[in-house]
């Protein structure tokens, strides 16, 4: 249920991707908003200045000239006309090369305005703290070259700034337009491409526990298929493994029951016999009892295997410590069956899981000791073998097993005399499933003596570097 | 020899008790943990056998409790869970042995023998092993009642090998221990001990058994 949980939550995408789109969008505009304004302020200085030229050219046209000196011809009218605008305060000034004012406003003189050698140039400037554009138009006049003039005229800059401003909040209009559309576009959109994935978690949290049927990929989109294809390839694992388990819960009940059935009807028999053959029926219940004991802890070893191996803890075992622990434990079996159980093992080290490894060589003695007769040998070696890979064998000199069976040894509840109660037939499950946690190999062989069977494990070739990874 | 078992399945604990007093061994039986820590005050228990899944405080917290006011009473747990875990824990805690459910009473029995045995090592500084008896602060031995003439060597492997009875002791082990206060003795020496020792123990009830390729066995006949 957290799984469907998690994915009832399409919004936080949508605010998300919404978020994203509208930052970038909203420095856009801001940057929008510089570059109009300064467009439009070119525009108004190209269509005004051409204004203050002409102003500069009226006053060149009443200059005076003689060899005295420069005069000029301006009546008040003309400078009330010249000054005259709707908005702007208009200055003016005619300055000889030497300084000397002709006319006009002295403070407009006195502004250092950098100016081109000959001909009009206009600039930004300030004046009483009000910008304001000057032309500065320089010319020599042809009937006199001894006296070089400038002449600057200039105006405050409100109808410029007007007319920039008018021109920047009509294309302000269309940015803000298109942001919103491009939002909600993205806003909306979003919710209606993600109603898939609802609809999907939906489906899902709908399902019963056991239903692990594929979904249906049929009218989904490209990016959601490959989720598609993942859940259902995690369904269809675990229904593999949920059927795995399930047989073997069924072959283990099975299994358990045979023993159980031998135990009710000897303890129903021994309750009905006279006192002197019950002895002889407790024999009988012992051995079933035994039997039910030895099943239940070895399909326990292979459950906990199976379970285990995914999160398996490695770490570094010494094989011959785990003979050591082994001839303790299984001494008194081998003297009860008179059998001589021999060591021979050689320092090595091997890296895993202590117990499992322990699970392994038992069942592997516990098999060698089970299936040999009275008087037989049984030998466990460890060592190294070639390239330095770490064995584990265990050798008997009892009846073998026939060339036919040795594939099916290794399956569970496979037993070659299928009347046998001696084991649970699960002893080479467990060494198997153990062995391939270990990427160890399980192999049988005759050993030389041409009697008897001889177990091998081979274990992985210890890397060169034994530090633990 | 008195012990105190815990279990709450009556008709295992039951089991227990009869089989355990047929070899001579008086079992006092508790379903729970909480009177257990009164009984342990009251009566000079030589050992305790703890059922982990018991009703009310757990067997692990038990023996928690116990460790924790430093009582050295041997513990053996006996339990149906399997899991390493619990096993580990289990000792950690403070555990002295551990054995699995179901269990066959001579098994338990060895056990019982060999925790009591190892832990009157420790405390009493006695040590019997059927007729065989040692001294370990006097390092003296009798045998059967009588002074058993054996030479150092000789009593630093016997004593090897009774403290970790039923186990098999490993000749390297017996070589190792040897060494400590001789110089370097070859796993060969060891067996001319063992076989002097064998001609000294002969028909005595007590055996000293090969297990071929790794070691030797103390075993009561």
């Amino acid at each position: 249920m957290k799984f469907s949980k998690s994915t009832i939550r399409p919004y936080s995408l949508r605010n998300k991707l919404t978020g994203y789109l509208s930052i970038p969008l909203l420095v856009l505009l801001g940057i929008s908003i510089v570059t109009d304004y300064r467009e439009g302020m070119n525009v108004a200085n190209t269509a005004y200045d051409y204004a203050l030229f002409s102003t500069a050219l009226v006053l060149a046209s009443r200059l005076d000239l003689d060899d005295k000196g420069v005069d000029i011809d301006l009546p008040s009218e003309v400078d009330t006309v010249l000054r005259t605008d709707a908005e702007d305060k208009v200055f003016y000034a005619v300055v000889l090369q030497n300084g000397n004012l002709v006319a006009g406003d002295a403070q407009l003189a006195a502004l250092d305005i950098p100016s081109a050698a000959e001909g009009v140039s206009y600039h930004d400037a300030m004046l009483d703290r009000a910008s304001i554009r000057v032309a500065t138009y320089r010319f020599t006049p042809k009937n006199n070259l001894l006296f070089p003039t400038r002449i600057l005229v200039a105006e405050t800059t409100k109808k410029r700034e007007h007319a920039a401003t008018r021109v920047m909040v009509t294309t302000l209009w269309t940015d803000i337009l298109l942001i919103a559309t491009s939002l909600s576009v993205v806003f909306f959109g979003v919710r209606h491409v993600l109603a898939p994935l609802d609809v999907l978690s939906k489906q899902i949290a709908r399902r019963q526990s056991d239903d692990l049927s594929p979904i249906s990929e049929t009218g989904t989109s490209n990016e959601i298929r490959p989720l598609l294809w993942a859940i259902n390839r995690f369904m269809k694992n675990l229904q593999q493994s949920a059927a795995a388990q399930q047989a073997f819960i069924s072959s283990a009940a099975h299994q358990l029951r045979t023993p159980l059935t031998g135990l009710q009807t000897q303890l129903e028999l021994a309750a009905e016999s006279p006192p002197d053959e019950v002895f002889q029926r407790l024999a009988a219940i012992r051995i079933s009892a035994l039997r039910m004991g030895h099943l239940t802890k070895q399909m326990l070893a292979l459950a906990r295997a199976s379970v285990v191996g995914t999160s398996m803890e490695m770490e570094s075992v010494e094989l011959s410590e785990l003979l050591e622990r082994a001839a303790s434990d299984f001494i008194d079996m081998a003297i009860q069956r008179n059998i001589d159980l021999g060591f021979s093992s050689d320092p090595v080290i091997v890296s895993g899981s202590r117990w499992m490894l322990r699970e392994l060589l038992s069942n592997l003695i516990d098999n060698a000791l089970r299936y040999t007769a009275d008087g037989d040998h049984v030998t466990v070696r460890c060592g190294t073998g070639v390239d330095r890979a770490p064995f584990l064998e265990v050798e008997d000199d009892g009846p073998g097993i026939p060339e036919g069976a040795r594939d099916k040894v290794f399956e569970r509840f496979f037993r070659i005399d299928e009347q046998s109660t001696v084991g649970s037939g699960l002893g080479l499950s467990i060494v198997k499933e153990v062995a391939m946690l270990h990427k160890a190999i399980v192999t049988l062989h005759t050993p030389s003596s041409g009697h008897g069977v001889l177990v091998r494990v081979n274990f992985p070739a210890l890397a060169l570097s034994s530090s633990k990874s | 020899m008195r012990l105190l078992l815990l279990e709450d399945d009556m008709t295992v604990a039951q089991g227990i008790v009869e089989g355990l007093a047929r070899s001579g061994m008086g079992v006092d039986h508790l379903e729970s943990a909480e009177p257990a820590e009164g009984a342990i005050a009251l009566t000079n228990y030589d050992l305790v056998m703890v059922d982990l899944g018991l009703p009310g405080m757990d067997g692990l917290e038990f023996i928690r409790r116990i460790r924790l006011r430093n009582i050295a009473l041997p513990v053996l747990i006996l339990t149906a869970r399997d899991g390493l875990e619990d096993r580990v824990r289990g000792l950690d805690i403070g555990a002295d042995d551990y054995l699995l459910k179901p269990f066959l009473l001579p098994e338990l029995q060895a056990r019982i023998r060999a925790l009591i045995r190892r832990s009157s090592a420790t405390t009493a500084s006695e040590v019997t092993f059927g007729p065989l008896c040692f001294n370990l602060g006097l390092r003296t031995a009798t045998l059967l009642k009588c002074h058993l003439d054996i030479t150092m060597r000789e009593w630093e492997v016997l004593q090897h090998l009774i403290l970790s009875a039923p186990n098999v002791t490993t000749k390297q082990k017996l070589a190792d221990s040897l060494s400590s206060w001789d110089n370097e003795i070859s796993t060969n020496a060891v067996e001319i001990y063992i076989s002097r020792l064998r001609g000294k123990l002969q028909d005595s009830g007590v055996l000293i058994r090969t297990v071929r390729g790794i070691g030797y066995r103390l075993e009561l006949i």
